[in-house]
């Protein structure tokens, strides 16, 4: 079996503000064709894992690979081969879009320009105009064709929806999957960073979860789904004791018990059916879910 | 395509497209010989990964329920008997255990649950003779 | 502490250090003053620089502070939030105006004061200047609000000031040379139009507050964007991006984000040109004219420093302000690439604005209005070339650490006044310690009997830095131009620890070079000689030549100092005498003496010293002038 490449591979990173670690050993493995999702609160240090793979801030231990290539070493190598699409999305005001697509296509080796014309019609943008006149939706989207027109084989998103409107927002993730994706199946590589999980649950093959500047949980997202079950329990009277502790998080409210639970899930079904409950009830977890009860429970200890 | 993904369920996502797929030509929703969605526009519209839809594609084809024609794209084949009882035997059965499983919070005996079924069918029966 | 209070307070808090900045450059004329001029003589031109600094903190320091009360909420993008605050606009318009006016009047009485000193150079702050202020100050709301930041507010004020100005000088230059009004009337109806139209900017600044609208985020149309609309289509094609000139590109980018340099200085050749042309209609009075030449000069010395300034750091200023500061960084091109583009558009820029355009209207102005033009002029000694180039080389490396025109202006400064103060300290040391240094050598060379060297200066050895001055200099350049490089890769910092940190390396250079220089110093005016030999030679005379002697026999004969024992402790030393009979020049400088004295010591580690010298018995001192070698 060969060994591919990974698109990104992240080994003990630190990286430190000052006195304060804002990332600590933190691990990351992309394979190429994937999507990967970063999840994490703010300040957890996601920001500056992305910032680390593209030379932004330099790592004070650890191992960052992208392509197998080192991006404190092969600066432009690296950025040849990967597109950016940050949070917080600017360009120069007095160039207008066709302007400013061709600025960034001069950097480029490769710039596939009937993707570009396609999107263009797709977004309704007018080449035309200013880049100073366009509104937050428009900027991204110009963003987005910015990076998906030179067919790099890796994306790398940074928040890329927070605050853009419902169907700014769907034709966003549908570009990814249909002009990005769609464009070399096998070879595609996404990497997102995102509050708005449920948005992209979909497209996420594989995530980390990071909190505070650590690794918290790395799974395949339909692994995930299937081994995380939120249990609903109700009881006639006041609900027993229960032995509950492979449990994730447990809630009480009145006569109904709520478990959230890994793995154990089914000893802690066969314990709490023992028990005779009026009703019980198991269902998965959507990737959002699980963030929110990894996290939690990690702030309960 | 009238294809619902639901990640509560937890069951792999490609696999609840095929499910789904083959559920749809079972009941007849979809008939042999009809084109289906090619991959892109079918992994925009339902906002997957597109990798996933294209292995549940890959699946249906290893399970003979569909077939590509290159150059024309994906259709649903010839219908297969066995498959389609299977499946179909398979929905009633869910719906069966459903029910089963709301006698039992409505405190419904299994007896009583027996005469209900056969009630209903002869009230269902007479129905259609009213009407035939 | 009402509201009121607090909010102005809080106005007052935004503009505090810019504010100091420019009452400390008002105040330059009196600091100097405080310390004397000792501490300010060792600089080369300390009057030029004191003058040029206070001109700097009243021509440009107090618009700036005028603007800044509007220009700060305008870059933090706070205005809109303050607007949404449940006060009257007219409060927050009238709380920015008093702390305006408390800025800007004690700054301009402290000018005005530092301007009635004794000062060398005479500053003028007389009504036209103080006509200036006013107008500037009151216009200042108005077109920050216009210019939509602090920097654009302060080119259209300025902008604005150089053409009333020229208006006002050829119309009042007319009116002289017609004699249409008496003077006096028409200087009295300039003020009250200036009055007037001051009253009318300050309206229409708190009008512009009243109306605004927010308009979304900080990428709004800004009054610099209009501008190229204005070129003809076949040059604006120049500016645009092509998909495959990846280098071109980045120098089209760079013209583009220069663009209020390039406004600045169309501003400046149409003011200067008004200006120049007026002196055609004045009649050829010496008052007149000199008043307009003086006025060009001054015009272009403010002109030139300000222009420098923003070569260097308006296009780090722009990126931050369009959010594209990051960009350079993630650009799939080498940055060393993007780097030099940056460096050599600033220098160029710089060397284009200063020296190449104020050459060609010069030239100009003589070929059209008249050859001898200036001729007569005795000008402010102007910067040249080079001292444009190192000039901007240091702003535009104080602009990469800071990234933001008016924290460069505010590194400049700062690190201006660090270099100086490690200057003083360092030299202040170094005085401190070179006796203590001097006497040390002196106590080695004693105790362990060495080599006292071929002169009795203790700092003989010392390298004369003057000669490798030159280049030394290159070198600092080179590294300074190199270390922006590694400032540029770079994320932008904020604290202002972080901000001075690169100029550590500076400082100790600075430091050692200061101490260089005072040793030099030292060494050149070093009095002080041990005098070694002469001890030696002042005792052994008095004893009988051609025998070996010991430190013992001479200390009965005369009073040896304890270093001299100490060093000629067990060695042997003889005397041989002869006449000495000088030739030709000798004869006038050394004939009085009458004898040689030839003096060999032999110490026991092996080292002899020899020593020629002149004596006399009936002189006093008895000895004169040895040169000796020890080997």
């Amino acid at each position: 079996m060969s060994r591919v490449t990974p698109a990104i591979q992240v080994e003990n990173l630190k990286y430190a503000y000052g006195r304060a670690d804002a990332v600590h050993d933190l691990n990351l493995t992309v394979q190429p064709g994937r999507c990967y999702g970063l999840f994490g609160r703010n300040g957890a240090g996601k920001t500056t894992t992305m910032k680390c793979l593209l030379n932004l801030l330099r790592p004070r231990s650890g191992m960052v690979r992208v392509f197998g290539l080192d991006p404190s070493k092969q600066e432009v190598a690296v950025k040849q081969r990967l597109a950016y699409v940050p949070d917080q999305v600017a360009f120069y005001p007095w160039m207008s879009i066709r302007e400013t697509l061709d600025y960034l296509a001069s950097f480029r080796t490769n710039w596939n320009r009937r993707i570009e014309a396609d999107l263009i019609e797709r977004f309704r943008l007018d080449p035309s105009v200013r880049a100073d006149s366009l509104s937050k939706g428009q900027r991204t989207q110009l963003a987005l064709i910015a990076a998906i027109c030179p067919e790099t084989d890796l994306l790398i998103l940074d928040e890329p929806t927070s605050g853009l409107d419902p169907i700014v927002r769907r034709e966003f993730i549908e570009t990814v999957i249909g002009a990005y994706q769609d464009g070399n199946p096998g070879n595609r590589t996404i990497l997102v960073s995102t509050h708005l999980i449920s948005e992209f649950e979909g497209l996420i093959d594989e995530f980390t979860i990071v909190d505070h500047g650590r690794n918290v949980l790395t799974l395949d997202a339909d692994l995930a789904r299937e081994s995380y079950k939120k249990i609903r329990v109700r009881f006639a009277d006041t609900p027993p004791e229960v032995d509950l502790r492979e449990a994730l998080q447990v809630r009480r409210e009145g006569r109904e018990l709520e478990v959230i639970a890994n793995g154990g899930s089914a000893e802690l079904q066969h314990r709490l059916q023992e028990t005779r409950p009026e009703s019980l009830t198991v269902e998965s977890l959507t990737l959002e879910e699980i963030f929110v009860a990894t996290v939690k429970s990690r702030e309960a200890q | 395509m009238g294809l619902h993904i639901n990640f509560k369920s937890g069951k792999p996502v490609y696999l609840q497209i095929v499910d789904q797929i083959k559920s749809l030509s079972a009941s007849g929703a979809l008939r042999a010989g009809e084109a289906l969605p090619s991959i892109r526009p079918l992994a925009e519209e339902l906002r997957l990964n597109r990798n996933t839809v294209a292995k549940a594609y890959t699946e249906l084809e290893s399970l003979g329920v569909i077939e590509t024609l290159p150059g024309k794209g994906c259709f649903l084949k010839a219908s297969q008997s066995p498959l389609r009882k299977e499946v179909r035997r398979n929905l009633l059965i869910e719906e069966i255990d459903q029910a089963i499983v709301a006698a039992h919070h409505l405190q419904v005996s299994d007896r009583e649950f027996f005469d209900i079924i056969q009630e209903r069918m002869n009230a269902l029966e007479s129905k259609r003779k009213e009407f035939a | 502490m009402t509201a009121v209070s607090a909010r102005t307070l809080k106005e007052a808090r935004a503009v505090l250090y810019p504010w100091a900045g420019v009452i400390l450059l008002c105040a330059f004329p009196l600091l100097g003053r405080i310390h004397g001029y000792q501490a300010v003589a060792i600089i080369s031109v300390p009057d030029d620089l004191t003058a040029i600094l206070f001109r700097l903190g009243v021509f440009g320091g107090i618009p700036l502070l005028a603007c800044l009360a509007y220009g700060n909420e305008l870059r933090y993008r706070t205005l809109d939030l303050l607007l949404s605050q449940p006060v009257n606009r007219l409060k927050i318009w009238r709380e920015k105006g008093i702390v305006t006016v408390v800025a800007v009047l004690t700054s301009l009485l402290i000018a005005t004061l530092a301007s009635r000193s004794h000062f060398p150079l005479s500053l003028q702050m007389n009504a036209d200047v103080l006509l200036f202020l006013i107008v500037v100050s009151c216009s200042a709301s108005f077109w920050t609000l216009v210019g939509k930041s602090t920097l654009g507010g302060f080119v259209l004020n300025i902008g604005a000031m150089v053409l009333l100005i020229s208006m006002k000088t050829t119309l009042l230059a007319v009116n002289s040379k017609s004699g249409y009004i008496r003077p006096s009337i028409a200087i009295a109806a300039m003020w009250v139009v200036a009055l007037v139209y001051s009253g009318f900017m300050l309206w229409l600044g708190r009008w512009m507050l009243v109306r605004r609208q927010s308009n979304g985020d900080v990428m709004g149309p800004d009054v610099m964007g209009a501008i190229p609309g204005l070129l003809p289509v076949r040059i604006a094609s120049l500016f645009r991006c092509r998909p495959n000139q990846r280098i071109l590109n980045l120098i089209r980018k760079e013209v583009q984000l220069l663009r209020p340099l390039w406004l600045f200085m169309t501003l400046y050749v149409i003011g200067w040109s008004a200006l120049a042309v007026s002196s055609l209609i004045v009649p050829d009075v010496e008052d007149k004219q000199r008043a307009i030449y003086v006025g060009l000069v001054g015009v272009r010395a403010t002109y030139t420093i300000i222009a420098l300034m923003m070569a260097a750091s308006v296009a780090y200023s722009e990126e931050r302000v369009y959010g594209v500061q990051l960009w350079h960084l993630v650009l799939p091109i080498s940055i060393r690439t993007q780097w030099l583009i940056r460096v050599v558009s600033a220098m160029t820029a710089a060397v284009l604005c200063t020296i190449a355009v104020p050459t060609m209207l010069m030239a100009l102005a003589r070929v059209v209005l008249h050859p001898e033009f200036m001729n007569r002029v005795e000008s402010l000694r102007m910067l040249d070339a080079i001292s444009v180039l190192i000039f901007s080389l240091c702003a535009f490396w104080c602009a990469t650490v800071a990234r933001d025109m008016i924290r460069t202006s505010g590194l400049m400064f700062v690190a201006g006044g660090m270099l100086f103060v490690t200057f003083q300290v360092s030299v202040w040391l170094t005085e401190q310690l070179i006796p203590g240094i001097a006497q040390i050598r002196w106590l080695v060379i004693s105790r362990f009997q060495l080599n006292p060297g071929t002169s009795g200066n203790p700092l003989g050895w010392f390298p004369d830095p003057s000669r490798y001055l030159g280049w030394l200099l290159i070198a600092f350049f080179a590294v300074m131009i190199l270390h922006t490089y590694t400032l540029f890769r770079r994320l932008p910092q904020e604290s202002v620890l972080k901000l001075l940190r690169p100029l550590v390396p500076y400082l100790a250079l600075i430091a050692l070079l200061a101490s260089s220089f005072t040793v030099q110093g030292w060494k050149k005016g070093w009095g002080e000689t041990w005098e070694l030999f002469n001890d030696t030679e002042t005792a052994i005379v008095e004893l009988p030549p051609d025998r070996p002697y010991k430190v013992e026999d001479l200390a009965g004969v005369a009073s040896l100092p304890d270093r001299t024992r100490q060093w000629l402790r067990d060695a042997s030393m003889i005397l041989a005498v002869s006449d000495f009979r000088p030739t030709g020049m000798q004869k006038t400088l050394f004939g009085e003496w009458r004898n040689e004295g030839t003096l060999t010591i032999r110490f026991q580690s092996g080292m002899a010293c020899k020593a020629t010298f002149l004596f006399s018995p009936d002189k006093s001192p008895k000895v004169m002038g040895s040169s000796w070698t020890c080997n």
